[in-house]
């Protein structure tokens, strides 16, 4: 074979692959940008029961600590993630009152307990945040409010989602 | 044989910056603002003390003024609390952005008249549906969205509700 011809089956050389990272950097950086816009600080977890959908508002303030109360559309009252309360028909019994009542003193107790034993100086708070779907009446509202009042917790905060 | 040095350059090799490091703590970013951060944005509206758990130290104010909103289905009756005096009645639409857009109008005059106000009796129906409450407190405590203007005024933030 002629020297031409060894010429023509000759292998080119390899040259290292690269891959073109600048696209993907422009969609990470406006990925970036968007999760920064819309990330909130909040020190609370919260919790919303399946099924439950709280108010729409145009409040921007931030979740304070506090206990959680959440009510269902099917009157089903949870303390802290825990079910306490199923209200059949939406009527109040003493016996549902006296159970929620009991329920919201152990952890008062407990939250006073703990405060002393770590000699902690914040007092303690009161704080309820209300966690309740939004088809509910105000009736409930109020009676959750007298319930938690009782006990102490006097600082309700209404939690709501974003309009 | 010594060589005259050609004066043609030599051709500068361009090196590509290094996007691998930045791509990282992009990712590295991106993974924490996702872990930390809510899918919905979650804030609450805080109501104060009920009417009848102040102590008579809060109740005396030397102001003749106490802003008294009644919420039944039907209409809502703002007054002063203090002079049992009507200051106006509207009626309710809950549906109709409108009625809303009235109401924070009348607010805002009653701030307008009293700017020193902060707090306000809301009183409402058993029957009142939540959401449509939320709504309300919305327009109590700031004043709405203006095109063209930033921000939202705020208004009466103390909410109080009446036993």
């Amino acid at each position: 074979m002629s020297r031409r011809g060894f010429k023509k089956f000759r292998r080119k050389k390899d040259t290292p692959f690269e891959v073109e990272l600048n696209s993907l950097l422009d969609v990470l950086v406006i990925l970036l940008i968007f999760l920064i816009k819309n990330y909130t600080y909040s020190e609370v977890e919260l919790s919303i029961p399946k099924g439950v959908r709280i108010p729409s508002s145009e409040s921007q303030t931030i979740v304070h600590k506090g206990i959680t109360i959440q009510m269902s559309k099917e009157f089903h009252i949870f303390v802290e993630n825990k079910l306490i309360v199923e209200l059949g028909d939406g009527e109040w019994s003493n016996e549902n009152k006296v159970k929620l009542r009991n329920e919201l003193m152990s952890i008062r107790d407990k939250i006073e307990k703990t405060t002393f034993e770590s000699d902690e100086t914040i007092p303690f708070s009161g704080v309820v945040n209300l966690i309740m779907d939004r088809d509910l009446n105000f009736e409930h509202i109020k009676k959750l409010m007298d319930v938690s009042a009782d006990i102490g917790f006097e600082q309700f905060k209404f939690i709501v989602i974003e309009t | 044989m010594y060589n005259v040095p050609s004066a043609r350059r030599k051709k500068r090799k361009f090196n590509p910056l290094n996007l691998v490091p930045i791509l990282d703590v992009i990712f590295i970013l991106i993974f924490f603002l996702l872990a930390s951060s809510q899918l919905m944005r979650i804030f609450e509206i805080g109501s104060d003390l009920p009417i009848f758990r102040l102590s008579t130290e809060e109740q005396e104010k030397p102001d003749e003024f106490e802003l008294k909103i009644e919420v039944t289905e039907t209409s809502i009756t703002l007054s002063n609390y203090k002079k049992k005096k009507i200051i106006k009645r509207i009626d309710v639409d809950w549906e109709n952005p409108d009625f809303y857009a009235e109401f924070n109008d009348v607010i805002k005059g009653i701030k307008a008249d009293h700017p020193d106000e902060e707090r306000v009796l809301v009183s409402s129906d058993n029957k009142v549906n939540y959401q449509h409450l939320v709504n309300l407190l919305d327009q109590i405590r700031h004043t709405r969205h203006e095109a063209g203007k930033p921000g939202r005024t705020e208004l009466f933030r103390q909410i109080m509700f009446e036993e």
